[in-house]
């Protein structure tokens, strides 16, 4: 029983980060049409500068600022002056983010070298909440926590914020959305900037559970594919339901199977693609 | 007069081809002509989705990393003979292309993307943390080349005829392919999908043996890359390789028969020059696809050749290329 | 009675919440003319777009030949013996006028699947293809791309790509848009030059073409039908005069 609790919590903490990187690329894709690849590099590279920050002495909730910061930036420039080029040739805009996600990989290889890097949790969140016999570590908490409030937080502006009801109406029909006046580029440009930035938190919040290393982009990048597929375009409810989903049955599946972890993650992938295309909670077929 | 010209051109590739071995005598050189041999039947196998079906794959690396992976695991380490476990390697994964293709026509376009890169990615998951199976990130060796017909497969030279062969087969049903009725259907889908399901055509099932097709020759690209390093690691299965044979792809012109061939001689020959100075391959090949998207769309070879001829500043001889540009193409 | 080569009942096709087809039943008899006409936005190239399967109905049965196939694919109604043309031209058009027809009839022939036979060396095929483009009056430019050709001679290549699967129905989705007068008077001669036994259902916007053609007159307005009769009995019925004549 307690191996079940404890791995569920893990798995709702791993699904968590998950959330917080793929309800990014998610809304990216939903609305701008762009399957942005570099999105799992986004989240590596926002971590190495967390780590960075906090070896120089910043501390643990300013390096996530810096992260977030530092990719926001760097989103917002390529979105800027490379996407916006290609508007309207998605396979173009692939390819690039593609090109992309490669150069960031290997230079993150060349500054902080091959050899993963741990990340010190913040000294506030160290330890573990007792419950009778069960020990949560209270940063893991903290992670669901935080994924939690995104959602929320993510729910008011699509539902309840004037921005959101734009990102709403450029999902559905983004030609519609153009003729009813929204000036899409500076919504591709805010919502691209968003997403980015949450890529970049999310690496450095990631630290202290997963730790840095080359790689992190390769394995998250697929994970977040998969959440989208799972849970269907530019829906954040997809979203996050997916992301937990994957959180579960990667988590219970490496404990319990630890060869075949990633072999079980090809399951709901096919049953979901075999039987609801859309995705769970998608309106369109990917 | 053109016929002839291109006949002569054709029978001096193919002479030049021939007697490679001869022309360059050092083994390092006849090896690195074999990978790119090996590089171009997978470039091929992929042309046939992106260049004549437009569906771009990123997830290619799965036919030839489980082809290599089968044959290895199979002939070394479960005690199957040669021939048979090159028969089972290639029969399995191109069955593994049947439920890829199933899974990924579900979506077109972006979704097909998507879903080829993530089953892909996966595949390069399990061949990572399934050591037990896999060797894990110290992959799978001990293959010992075959000697068919009482060839030493192990001289480079003989190796390289040995491949050559199989390049030549391969063009040679493709090129069939290309021209067939099924092939003709494959391209009427990318032109005008919704036209052909009006015109009688089952656009799910052209795809779908289009893409089997493909699978079948990206095996046995996969199996001539495992005589070939007699090893395979995760890294084949990686998106890397799959990104390498889609640059092979676009860099040779899409939808042309013999652009897929001349991509995989510049990536391979790229690779091996770049690799022996520098270890940044990555980065190279990240900004060479950045580089092509944003100046060369149509293909570095049908670029270049663009390039020069604006810069004689005389106009294009012939008609634009027949096929859609990867990065202009259907995405939908 | 015979049975109707074209049969709805209760048809509704709703986009988001917007019904774009409301309710509409028809029967068509073999041999019939049928004119579908109504202002932009009706409903009619959806109805149309119903017909040939490019997507399901939300509500309602389509039979063709008797058959049920609401629940088929475009390309098994297809193979039914239906064919249709398209508003907005969909030509193949880097391929030339020869080779758009064969790709028509390679849909509804085996070879469709033959990954290794050279289609360039079916000859009967490109003889059938030939013949059929002279039909309509277009060997001359037979081996021209779409791309190097006019306008009026692409809409007659839609018509041709049609014919040449030999169907027993025939759906024309504005044949005569944006042609000249004499293009005009070259496409109706052709489409009065078809074989009696093919039922045709065709929509269009000039009423002097369109009346001579039709044996029955359906109106459409807002995705419901508003009138249908013959010919006499439309013009006459000041419903028609409402919606589809503005006054």
């Amino acid at each position: 029983m307690n191996f079940w609790i404890i791995q569920g919590l893990n798995g709702l903490a791993f699904g968590s980060l998950l959330f917080i990187l793929a309800s990014g690329f998610s809304l990216i894709f939903g609305l701008m049409r762009i399957v942005n690849l570099s999105h799992g590099a986004y989240f590596m590279l926002g971590a190495y500068v967390g780590v960075s920050a906090i070896e120089a002495g910043v501390n643990f909730w300013i390096a996530i600022l810096i992260g977030g910061g530092a990719i926001c930036i760097l989103g917002t420039l390529i979105e800027r002056f490379i996407l916006r080029r290609l508007n309207g040739q998605p396979l173009a805009q692939v390819l690039v983010t593609l090109g992309i996600a490669f150069i960031i990989a290997d230079t993150c290889v060349w500054i902080w070298t091959g050899d993963p890097r741990p990340v010190p949790m913040p000294r506030e969140l160290a330890g573990a909440l007792r419950v009778s016999n069960l020990a949560f570590p209270i940063y893991r908490l903290f992670v669901i926590g935080v994924a939690f409030a995104l959602a929320a937080a993510l729910w008011l502006l699509l539902e309840r914020s004037r921005l959101g009801a734009m990102i709403r109406a450029g999902v559905d029909d983004l030609p519609m959305a153009r003729a009813m006046g929204i000036r899409t580029s500076l919504l591709f440009s805010a919502v691209f900037c968003l997403g980015s930035a949450l890529a970049g938190a999310g690496g450095v919040l990631a630290g202290p559970i997963l730790s840095v290393y080359p790689g992190l982009d390769s394995d998250m990048l697929p994970l977040a594919l998969v959440v989208v597929i799972l849970g269907g375009v530019g829906s954040l409810v997809g979203a996050f339901v997916g992301s937990l989903l994957i959180g579960f049955i990667y988590s219970y599946g490496q404990a319990l199977f630890p060869d075949l972890a990633y072999v079980i993650l090809f399951l709901p992938m096919v049953l979901v693609l075999t039987l609801r295309p859309t995705g769970l909670f998608g309106r369109q077929a990917i | 007069m053109r016929v002839p010209s291109s006949m002569i051109s054709w029978l001096v590739a193919v002479a030049a081809l021939l007697a490679l071995p001869w022309l360059v005598t050092s083994d390092y050189y006849v090896n690195i002509a074999s990978q790119i041999v090996i590089a171009a039947i997978l470039a091929l196998s992929l042309n046939l989705l992106i260049g004549f079906g437009g569906m771009t794959s990123l997830g290619h690396a799965a036919y030839l990393g489980v082809a290599a992976y089968l044959s290895i695991y199979l002939t070394a380490h479960a005690g199957f003979g040669h021939l048979a476990g090159a028969l089972i390697a290639i029969g399995a994964t191109t069955v593994l292309a049947m439920l890829f293709g199933f899974l990924a026509l579900r979506a077109s376009g972006l979704g097909f993307l998507m879903i080829t890169l993530a089953l892909g990615q996966i595949l390069w998951g399990v061949a990572y943390r399934w050591a037990s199976l896999t060797g894990g990130d110290n992959g799978l060796g001990g293959l010992k080349r075959p000697h068919p017909f009482g060839l030493n497969l192990m001289d480079p030279a003989i190796f390289y005829y040995f491949v050559l062969a199989f390049l030549g087969i391969a063009l040679w049903c493709i090129a069939r392919f290309v021209q067939s009725g099924l092939g003709q259907s494959l391209q009427g889908t990318r032109d005008q999908p919704r036209r052909m399901r009006a015109l009688g055509y089952e656009v799910w099932l052209i795809q779908w043996l289009s893409f089997v097709f493909a699978g079948f020759w990206g095996a046995v690209a996969g199996l001539l890359y495992a005589y070939y390093h007699q090893f395979v690691s995760p890294q084949t299965l990686h998106l890397t390789t799959s990104a390498e044979a889609l640059l092979m792809v676009i860099a040779g012109g899409t939808g042309t028969l013999l652009g897929p061939v001349v991509g995989a001689a510049l990536v391979v020959i790229l690779k091996n020059i770049v690799s022996a100075y520098i270890t940044r391959w990555l980065i190279l090949l990240g900004v060479i696809f950045v580089a092509i998207v944003l100046f060369m769309p149509e293909g570095l070879v049908p670029g270049l050749t663009r390039w020069v001829r604006a810069l004689r500043n005389r106009p294009p001889a012939d008609k634009p290329a027949d096929a859609p540009s990867v990065a202009k193409g259907p995405a939908r | 009675m015979t049975t109707p080569v074209l049969e709805v009942a209760g048809l509704f096709r709703y986009f988001g919440g917007l019904p774009a087809v409301r309710d509409v039943s028809m029967r068509i008899p073999v041999g019939e003319r049928r004119l579908l006409l109504g202002p932009n936005g009706a409903g009619k190239t959806t109805f149309f777009n119903l017909i040939a399967g490019d997507f399901p109905p939300s509500q309602g049965e389509i039979r063709i030949f008797g058959q049920n196939v609401t629940r088929k694919s475009a390309s098994q109604r297809t193979h039914l013996g239906m064919a249709r043309t398209y508003q907005i031209i969909t030509l193949f058009s880097k391929n030339t006028l020869l080779h758009n027809v064969v790709i028509s009839l390679v849909g509804l022939r085996k070879i469709r699947f033959n990954p290794w036979s050279d289609l360039r060396r079916q000859t009967s095929l490109w003889e059938e293809a030939r013949a059929t483009l002279a039909l309509v009056g277009l060997e001359h430019v037979a081996d021209r791309t779409v791309a190097e050709t006019s306008y009026g001679e692409r809409r007659r290549l839609e018509i041709a790509m049609a014919l040449a699967q030999k169907p027993k129905l025939l759906l024309l989705d504005e044949p005569l848009a944006g042609l000249s007068a004499d293009e005009r008077q070259d496409v109706q001669r052709l489409l009065q030059s078809i074989p009696r036994d093919v039922t045709i259902v065709m929509i269009e916007h000039d009423m002097d073409v369109a009346l001579a053609f039709a044996d029955v007159i359906t109106v459409m307005q807002h995705g419901q039908v508003v009138v249908e009769g013959s010919r006499a009995d439309v013009v006459a019925d000041p419903r028609t005069r409402e919606v589809y004549l503005g006054h």
